[in-house]
């Protein structure tokens, strides 16, 4: 084995000077922006495993179980650095992704001292900034996923290899072993890397290279870093097995490799092979001066490189060869093609100095990279509908819904924890069991079935709902909970950390990482409870493939309503069969003792255990014997307050429910807003229940709200008195003009400031009096929303949407729609312009426009989109210009983002986007949104001064506004960047 | 010269056929001020030129895409219970920041609704704001062809017309030959 240093000390600090000017542009163009992207699907199960405790967060990567975020197919050494970082207290999407930045770095300086042994020269410093400057490896250095810390981690542990067969000393033998374990730990592609490494061994043993004395640290070093990774064996066989298919293959072919190697020359260069072709033809004159020159050395590349290759190729998986998996050839090409500059300058340069002909190389390698950088402006504008916008949709548009449920204990919760925190309440625990409006929120994937309408918003469907909790349940003759819905929420008494999950339909650990308990209250029929009381269980457990069954456990307590509760039943693992299954059910029949009082509790108490695991109900049914033998058992699974008899059962239920909402008294023409309150009807025919206002005011009610769907309905079952419960303002929760009231009343009674409103629609200016308390003249432009919070700016938004066409923008001269879809154009050769006026009647101090602009590269003509702004309308001020030309191609479609501060307030600001002709255009839809906002100075507009109550209200048309006495949250912080 | 200058060369040289810089900005509106015509006499006004775009003639030959196209692509103004005269007065005093505020975006508003009605003095008057950059970006093209509809209305006084050409005789050397084919002349 031969390794070459011949460098002087004077060409040593030249060659570090360029290299920490290289490492520095490397790290600005892996910085900048780092946010601008929000995180996508993947990095966030990253995210959510990081997010657990260290033990979980192992555990759970190798457990495919219900209760937790989705599958990860890593192993665990990112999650753990990722949960370092986030315990400085990041919260930010650029803190969850800075770990990948510096993992990228490190493999960028760590090709220096490589290449420099393994090809000699200045290989070493061209090779960094050929990998420095690869957008592919720039793009894989700004996500939250493995590949950057793999890749750095690899390189180390061939460095450190080299290294330490030439030195043979301890520490260079334990430092690689290090290296390599780790990298073992990063990715599974590691296992690879480990084999390249050990054939290259092998081969310099049979060749006799390898000295007797370096042989014995060779082995133990390999087996040591081999022997390391044997706790998370386990792990990796579960997903070998996960993906192994006997019949499928990864796919790899000519084509697959061609158009792998083009992303990793000229990652997002939209032309043909060219700059491909050069990169390879730069890298094979470097390999074949690394073969003259240290064959060893280029065959140890060549391995790690290619065994990637052969895995992909014989390997019988389920899933399809990508890219990244062939990950080696990136730093692996750069070296090479480092060397391959290396020898051009050395030949070519002829009276050089040689500090200028390694610039003059380093300009070469930048020329090399240059058809990604030059998409560098577009890269980190690309637009990928990223999760956080649809959560921003359903921020902003939530009006008087306060907390999330979720139909699976995962995914969108992960989500909106991040992005929303404290925008939202949840169902975590019962805290609150008074009256709640909420949002049941579901991903593209799955969605409930029988669950109602739901809306889509970009990624996400969600379905807006009331929930009443009518705790204690009575207990006739049988009650049963099956976990498919909500009810829990309904019914349960009590609860803290479960809930439904109503994808896997067990009672679940909201947090899988902490005990939770769900219990139910039961009222003894008239009589008290008779005979015995049954209880039938059904019990899940969800065993890993790859660690031992969970020790999770499930305790069922009883009691007497006093508090205390004695334990039933205990489950774990070891009461279910041990089959093969890694997902076996288990019923369970036991006998309750019978309460001598009116009150029953049973409750499940959820254990997680120490191995991170699932052992969760999935349905439970309470009979009591001792009822009436008539008694329907279907009817009360389908709605259980019809176990009472008694005619007064829902005034019972009422009972209990006005100790907890307000039960409002309606009045005709008043509208209430601000408020959760309900209103309570008796239904028609069996008599009024007290403490429901008369069934004979229901048709006016329902006249006065057509269409309006109750929330809850109590005790109307077997045609016995019941009562229905509607909350107006859940369906409607703003005033408009359209509506049917004249009068309003403000939250409940009193003075109550009201601390936020918000704005839709088109008209001003006008004024909006509140009971004397008046806001400030206000217009605003078609289609926008205003919002004003105590404390807060004014906030004016407005969303275009292209898909009809410009809609009614201030000025429009020659825009038509564009047949391509949601954009705009212009209609013929000639330039055409739109003109948006923002005003709300309050000083506007900052603006910020994110649009979307495509041009077709014309050969000899300039295409594009101008955007300008004007505070006065007479002096425009150019904000982007995007012009194309000669390519031939359609470019742009990106978004792009501007921001203004005004320095001179403006009350009324034009943004202007002009069109050069028929090959320029503007795009407004759900992949490309538009979006245009405005903040303004809204001193003294809110609070208001307290309303008295009822109190008249007037609407200009077309205007509806929402009223609240909380603030607004404050979510400018998801407004991306750039 | 090197290879790895010449490769530098190569890829330099192609770099614009990859990604184009943004070219800098369109004209900013200028703030010198435009050349009104006499505001008109209520009469005219109340009975505007009924000038039907597109106008015929020998020096404008309407391309598919120029008058027409306008007329249809403009949405529904947002002065529209305003006649053409009373949009273009309005327009004008919005110009002029006459009792109202200076707003040359609100003026070229009124104006394109009444210049498309037909009124010869906002057809003017829009002309004057595409040469200038006023309210509206700086096109030539735009410019020459409101200006050659005022220049050709009769009725506009014949000083305002003689302004038009005015204009008009300068904007020839500013246009190109694209859009000279564009408006039809040579």
């Amino acid at each position: 084995m031969r390794t070459i240093q011949t460098h002087t000390s004077q060409k040593f600090e030249a060659r570090i000077v360029l290299l920490v000017l290289v490492l520095l542009a490397a790290a600005c163009i892996r910085l900048a922006w780092l946010d601008s992207a929000p995180l996508w699907w993947d990095e966030f199960v990253t995210l959510g495993r990081a997010k657990m405790a260290l033990t979980d967060l192992w555990r759970s990567l190798s457990y495919q179980g219900p209760s937790d975020v989705s599958l990860d197919s890593s192993p665990p050494l990112l999650h753990t650095v990722i949960h370092m970082v986030l315990a400085f207290g990041g919260t930010s999407d650029a803190w969850v992704k800075l770990p990948s930045v510096l993992f990228g770095l490190a493999g960028v300086l760590i090709l220096y001292p490589l290449g420099n042994r393994l090809l000699g020269g200045r290989s070493g410093l061209y090779s960094s900034a050929l990998l420095g400057f690869s957008l592919f490896h720039i793009h894989y250095s700004r996500e939250a996923r493995p590949y950057a810390l793999y890749l750095s981690l690899a390189l180390c542990s061939l460095w450190l290899l080299l290294r330490a067969l030439e030195n043979n000393r301890f520490r260079d033998w334990a430092a690689y072993v290090l290296a390599a374990a780790a990298m073992l730990y990063s990715s599974y592609l590691g296992s690879a890397s480990l084999a390249a490494q050990g054939g290259y061994l092998l081969l310099l043993l049979a060749s006799g290279r390898l000295a007797p004395r370096r042989l014995v640290p060779c082995a133990v070093s390999l087996a040591c870093a081999a022997l390391a990774y044997v706790p998370w064996l386990p792990g990796h066989l579960f997903h070998m097995e996960l993906i192994y298919s006997p019949t499928g293959g990864m796919g790899l072919n000519w084509d697959v490799l061609g158009r792998s190697l083009k992303e990793f020359t000229a990652y997002g260069y939209q032309g043909g092979f060219t700059f491909t072709g050069l990169y390879v033809a730069v890298a094979l004159l470097g390999l074949a001066r690394a073969f003259s020159r240290n064959r060893t050395g280029a065959l140890l590349l060549c391995l790690w490189m290619g065994l990637p290759l052969v895995a992909a190729l014989v390997l019988k998986t389920g899933i399809a060869v990508n890219p990244r998996y062939l990950i080696n050839f990136v730093p692996g090409l750069a070296l090479l093609a480092g060397a391959g500059l290396d020898t051009l300058t050395r030949a070519l340069s002829l009276g050089l100095p040689d500090r200028a002909r390694a610039v003059l190389a380093l300009l070469a390698a930048l020329a090399l990279c240059w058809p990604g950088l030059a998409t560098l402006p577009e890269y980190y504008r690309r637009e990928q509908r990223p999760i956080s916008y649809d959560l921003l949709q359903l921020a902003e548009d939530k009006a008087n819904i306060e907390a999330l449920a979720f139909v699976r204990n995962r995914h969108q919760k992960i989500f909106a924890q991040w992005y929303l925190p404290g925008v939202f309440g949840d169902f975590q625990t019962s805290a609150d069991l008074g009256y709640r409006r909420y949002y049941l929120l579901a991903g593209a994937d799955w969605q409930p079935e029988n669950a109602g309408q739901f809306r889509t918003v970009g990624a996400l469907r969600m379905r807006a709902g009331g929930m009443v909790n009518v705790s204690p349940m009575p207990l006739a003759s049988a009650y049963q909970e099956d976990f498919s819905t909500l009810t829990m929420y309904r019914e349960a008494s009590s609860w803290d950390n479960a809930g439904p999950d109503l994808f896997q339909k067990t009672l679940s650990l909201y947090d899988p990482s902490r005990p939770g308990t769900a219990l139910w209250r039961f009222n003894a029929p008239p009589g008290g409870f008779g005979g015995s009381l049954k209880l039938a269980c059904r019990f899940r457990l969800t065993k890993s493939r790859a660690t031992p069954p969970p020790d999770a456990s499930v305790t069922i307590l009883a009691g007497v309503g006093s508090g205390a509760m004695t334990p039933v039943a205990t489950l774990t693992q070891a009461d279910f069969r041990d089959g093969d299954s890694w997902k076996e059910e288990l019923s369970l029949n036991l006998a309750l003792p019978r309460p001598a009082g009116q009150l029953l509790d049973l409750a499940f108490a959820l254990s997680p255990g120490a191995i991170h695991g699932s052992l969760e109900p999935v349905f439970f049914r309470l009979e009591n014997t001792g009822s009436s033998p008539n008694a329907n058992t279907a009817d009360l699974a389908a709605n259980p307050a019809a176990t009472d008899a008694s005619a007064s059962m829902a005034a019972t239920l009422l009972a209990h429910l006005r100790t907890r909402t307000e039960l409002a008294q309606w009045r005709p023409g008043v509208k209430r807003i601000g408020d959760k309150a309900l209103y309570a009807f008796s239904l028609d025919g069996l008599g009024d229940v007290p403490g429901a206002q008369p069934a004979a005011l229901l048709p006016a009610f329902l006249a006065e709200y057509p269409g309006l769907e109750p929330v809850e309905v109590l005790g109307a079952a077997k045609g016995e008195p019941g009562v229905v419960l509607y909350d107006p303002a859940l369906a409607s929760p703003a005033l408009s003009k359209s509506g049917h009231s004249s009068q309003a009343l403000f939250a409940g009674g009193g003075k109550t400031p009201v601390e936020s409103l918000v704005l839709n629609g088109v008209g001003g200016p006008f004024t909006l009096d509140f009971d004397g308390a008046r806001l400030p003249a206000l217009t605003l432009p078609p289609g926008a929303r205003l919002a004003l919070s105590s404390g807060a700016a004014g906030h004016l938004r407005l969303l275009p949407d292209y898909a009809q066409g410009p809609g009614q923008p201030f000025l429009n001269f020659g825009v038509v729609k564009a047949p391509a879809g949601e954009c705009l154009t212009c209609q013929g050769e000639n330039s055409c312009q739109l003109v948006y006026a923002l005003e709300c009647g309050l000083p506007i101090q900052k603006l910020r426009v994110q649009y979307c602009p495509e041009a077709y590269g014309e050969p000899g003509q300039s295409n594009g989109v101008t955007l300008a702004w004007s505070g006065d309308g007479n002096a425009y001020h150019t904000l982007d210009s995007f012009m194309v030309k000669d390519s031939e191609l359609w470019e742009g479609k990106h978004r792009r983002i501007f921001t203004v501060d005004l320095k001179q307030p403006s009350r009324r600001v034009y943004l202007r986007l002009s069109l050069s002709g028929d090959k320029a255009r503007i795009w407004a839809g759900p992949d490309t949104p538009m979006r245009l906002d405005a903040w303004c100075d809204a001193p003294g507009a809110v609070p208001l001064t307290t309303v008295e109550n009822p109190f008249p209200i007037t609407l200009p048309a077309g205007v509806e506004v929402f009223l609240s006495p909380r603030l607004l949250p404050d979510l400018d912080r998801l407004l991306p960047s750039h | 010269m090197t290879v790895p200058a010449l490769l530098l060369c190569l890829s330099l040289a192609a770099a614009p056929l990859l990604v184009q810089a943004p070219l800098t900005g369109t004209a900013q509106a200028q703030s010198r001020a435009p050349t009104p015509s006499a505001p008109a006499p209520k009469a005219a006004a109340a009975s505007p030129t009924s000038a039907v775009l597109p106008a015929s003639g020998p020096a404008v030959t309407p391309t598919p895409d120029s008058p027409k196209v306008i007329e249809s692509a403009v949405a529904p103004p947002p002065f529209s219970s305003l006649t053409p005269g009373e949009a273009f007065l309005l327009g004008y005093r919005h110009l002029t920041g006459d009792t109202v505020p200076r707003d040359a975006t609100k003026a070229a508003v009124l104006f394109l609704q009444a210049a498309t009605a037909g009124e010869p003095q906002a057809q003017y008057q829009l002309g004057v704001l595409f040469m200038d950059g006023l309210g509206m970006p700086k096109d030539p093209l735009w410019a020459y062809y409101w200006l050659n509809l005022a220049a050709r209305s009769p009725g506009l006084s014949e000083d305002v017309r003689a302004q038009a050409r005015g204009r008009l005789q300068s904007l020839q050397g500013e246009l190109t030959a694209d859009q000279k084919r564009r408006l039809g002349i040579k």
